[in-house]
């Protein structure tokens, strides 16, 4: 694991990431279940009914009220968390190895939030698509698995077109699926997919990565060329800077209006932002509902 | 100094060398390409912008270009040379009879075209006769001088004679054609108030010569007259070569030997054989006869048989001791000559006068004796050049008089005339063309290599 994620991860290391919401039924976790039992927390009383079982009655409220209650508690469960990141060429931008890069920052806010997942006793998986194909790490819990996942990020490559809305349909259902992207590729498919998973109770949150020579471009002519699409070649001026970042805004407006009308928690985190905070901001976004 | 004969074409020149300078300064090419995720969201524009570069790009190619064009410029604009250093040019027309005094009269001269080079000095024959010879010369050589140096502006006209020439008759028709003032230079010693001593060496006897020279050549004492020439006319063949200073055959003009007190200023020896030829005359072959001699406007008219001919041509005329007529057959042969030669005048007669003859003693005769008799440069008319500041500056051909320019300007020459446009020297123009085509040919090597190479620039 490279030194810089462990200055991330030391910074995120008493950030907790709750479930916004009761989870379904699943092994035992930190997250509030929709489940009820009699193990755990107490909860309310419920008179006893027939099949009850009979350990689960209080005695002393029964000496008192002459009536059978059964205790009720919470359970709690995990929630595995799902990291579908994008690796096409639009992500190595400016570079792959850049510090301020797309691939740079979505690596190393998957490798927090899944650290943060993870130290909640999480199953985190991963997704990693790029030109070359899909790669995938199965959501587990084991020690070590942050460490992996750090590895199998940095050994992928990122190049190539990448399609993200197969790998989406993968995550199974009522999970809590974090999809890191620039937007640029699928993204209607993406979508999509995504609503489907959030209408069967996928929590989805979408980080929409933009590089700060995104939003204003150096230079004062060059011909802009799209590193997925070769066809895709314009003359930028000087005098074009503003209606550029005009379409630009107006996009990404459109992508987070799209992604919140199908549920999704939306979050668009520019390069330039501290690593850490942008983490924070994100699972702050999940929990409290809505976007960042 | 270097001139053009078409300066506008080297402008052209120059405009397309600057032309080629400002179009290396843009760079017309596609902007460098830089990859960019959110290009669709560019504004569509020009895949090709022109964009200005601080510097010239490729300034290899663009030396070779600027070369070319400047001296195909050059080549076809008449590019001259010349020593010429100066603006104004000077024509000076010397007469035969005073170009051997150069070292005299040229100081007077003190005009800067000499310095520059810019001064023609020839040496006119026949301008003692008429200095008019000297206007239409001029007008030739300056309309030469003019078209073929560009830098020239104007044109200085000088003209050296002698105190007396023949005839006014062509200066006065020609004057009016220079457009500027003309200095004459007025080079010899003025006509001398008495008349010269003559005496005649030869042999002793009756000669018609010696008698005429007695009797028509005016008394009085020579000395109390004052004499400064003295005119050595030899006869007999073998005494021209001594007897210079002999005393004993003195005749004076009053038939009174002057004493020998060094008055004499200038000694003119004219050789007039007896019979026989003069020396550098040749014998005439056949003999003829000539029944007129002309000398001072006046002819003598008689039955002369012609043995000599003169052997100098026109190209004599050029010499370094150049020679002119005094007297002439009816028939325009030269038939008395006069050259002056360092300080000492010369004179050959080539007629043969009969023994018994008394043609000399008449009144026609006074021309051919006057001539012959007279001083060095004085043998021809009596015509004499005044000041030429006052003869020569003012025009009054037309309306009132006004002051001629001091110069002529040389425009005035090139008008009318089919301007020499070829360079000089001669090869000046094709080595310039072959300069320009070596340059656009290593150009073009140039720039193909470049585009193999994808070098840029």
């Amino acid at each position: 694991m490279r030194a810089s994620y462990g200055a991330l991860l030391d910074a995120l290391r008493s950030v907790r990431w709750p479930s916004r919401r009761a989870v379904g039924p699943a092994a035992p976790g930190t997250h509030r279940s929709r489940q009820r039992g009699t193990a755990g927390e107490f909860t309310e009383y419920r008179l006893y009914r027939q099949g009850d079982d009979p350990r689960a009655l209080d005695w002393k409220l029964l000496a008192r009220s002459d009536r059978a209650f059964v205790r009720v508690t919470d359970d709690r469960a995990i929630l595995p968390t799902w990291f579908v990141v994008d690796a096409s060429a639009s992500m190595a931008f400016p570079t792959a190895d850049a510090i301020d890069g797309k691939w740079t920052v979505a690596r190393a806010l998957t490798i927090g939030m899944a650290a943060v997942a993870h130290g909640s006793g999480d199953p985190v998986g991963l997704l990693v698509a790029s030109g070359d194909g899909a790669r995938q790490l199965s959501a587990r819990t084991r020690r070590g698995t942050v460490a992996v996942m750090a590895t199998m990020l940095d050994e992928s490559p990122c190049a190539g077109a990448a399609a993200l809305a197969p790998l989406i349909a993968r995550i199974p259902l009522r999970s809590r699926l974090v999809i890191l992207s620039d937007a640029l590729g699928d993204e209607d498919a993406q979508r999509q997919v995504a609503a489907t998973a959030i209408a069967a109770g996928t929590r989805v949150i979408y980080v929409h990565l933009v590089a700060q020579a995104e939003l204003d471009p150096e230079g004062t002519l060059f011909e802009a060329r799209d590193p997925e699409v070769d066809a895709v070649r314009q003359i930028y001026r000087a005098v074009d800077r503003a209606a550029y970042q005009k379409n630009f805004s107006t996009f990404r407006a459109q992508v987070a209006e799209r992604w919140r009308r199908i549920g999704a928690t939306y979050a668009e985190v520019c390069t330039t932002e501290d690593l850490a905070h942008a983490v924070r901001r994100l699972i702050a976004a999940d929990v409290g509902g809505g976007g960042a | 100094m270097m001139s053009l004969a078409l300066p506008w074409v080297f402008g052209l020149g120059v405009l397309g060398a600057l032309g080629i300078a400002a179009l290396h300064l843009l760079s017309v090419r596609e902007p460098p390409p830089r990859s960019l995720p959110t290009a669709r969201f560019v504004p569509g524009g020009e895949a090709r912008a022109v964009a200005r570069q601080p510097r010239p790009s490729d300034r290899r190619l663009l030396a070779l270009r600027v070369l070319a064009l400047l001296s195909l410029g050059a080549a076809f604009s008449g590019m001259r040379c010349s020593a010429v250093r100066s603006s104004t040019a000077t024509l000076v027309f010397v007469a035969p009879l005073v170009a051997g005094d150069s070292l005299q009269w040229l100081p007077a001269l003190n005009t800067d075209s000499l310095a520059a080079g810019a001064a023609v000095v020839r040496t006119l024959p026949g301008l003692a006769d008429d200095p008019g010879i000297a206007l239409v010369h001029a007008l030739r050589d300056a309309t030469a001088m003019a078209n073929r140096e560009g830098a020239i502006k104007e044109i200085g006209l000088v003209v050296v004679v002698p105190p007396m020439v023949r005839t006014m008759r062509g200066w006065n028709a020609w004057r009016s054609q220079w457009p500027a003032q003309v200095r004459v230079l007025v080079h010899g010693a003025p006509p001398s108030a008495s008349a010269p001593l003559v005496r005649v060496i030869g042999p002793i006897g009756d000669d018609p010569v010696r008698a005429a020279y007695a009797v028509s050549i005016g008394g009085g004492d020579t000395l109390s007259g004052g004499v400064l020439d003295l005119v050595e006319i030899r006869r007999d063949p073998a005494a021209i070569a001594g007897a210079m200073n002999s005393r004993a055959s003195r005749v004076s003009a009053s038939g009174v030997a002057p004493s020998d007190d060094g008055r004499s200023a200038m000694r003119t020896v004219v050789e007039w054989p007896s019979f026989g030829v003069p020396t550098s005359w040749k014998r005439r072959v056949p003999e003829d006869t000539v029944y007129a001699i002309t000398a001072r406007g006046a002819a003598i008219v008689g039955p002369f048989v012609r043995r000599a001919e003169f052997e100098g041509s026109a190209s004599a005329r050029d010499t370094v001791t150049p020679w002119h007529p005094i007297a002439w057959w009816s028939d325009g042969a030269v038939a008395a000559i006069e050259r002056r030669d360092h300080g000492q005048c010369w004179r050959a007669v080539g007629i043969e006068i009969p023994s018994s003859t008394d043609l000399l003693l008449s009144a026609s005769a006074r021309g051919l004796l006057t001539a012959i008799g007279a001083s060095c440069g004085h043998g021809l008319s009596a015509h004499q050049l005044t000041d030429s500041a006052r003869m020569t500056a003012i025009d009054s051909s037309a309306g009132a008089p006004r002051m001629l320019p001091r110069f002529a300007d040389a425009e005035l020459f090139r008008q009318g005339m089919r301007p020499d446009v070829s360079s000089n020297p001669r090869w000046l123009g094709p080595l310039l063309l072959v300069v320009a085509l070596l340059a656009l040919a290593i150009e073009y090597w140039w720039r193909i290599r470049v585009r193999m190479r994808g070098d840029t620039p």
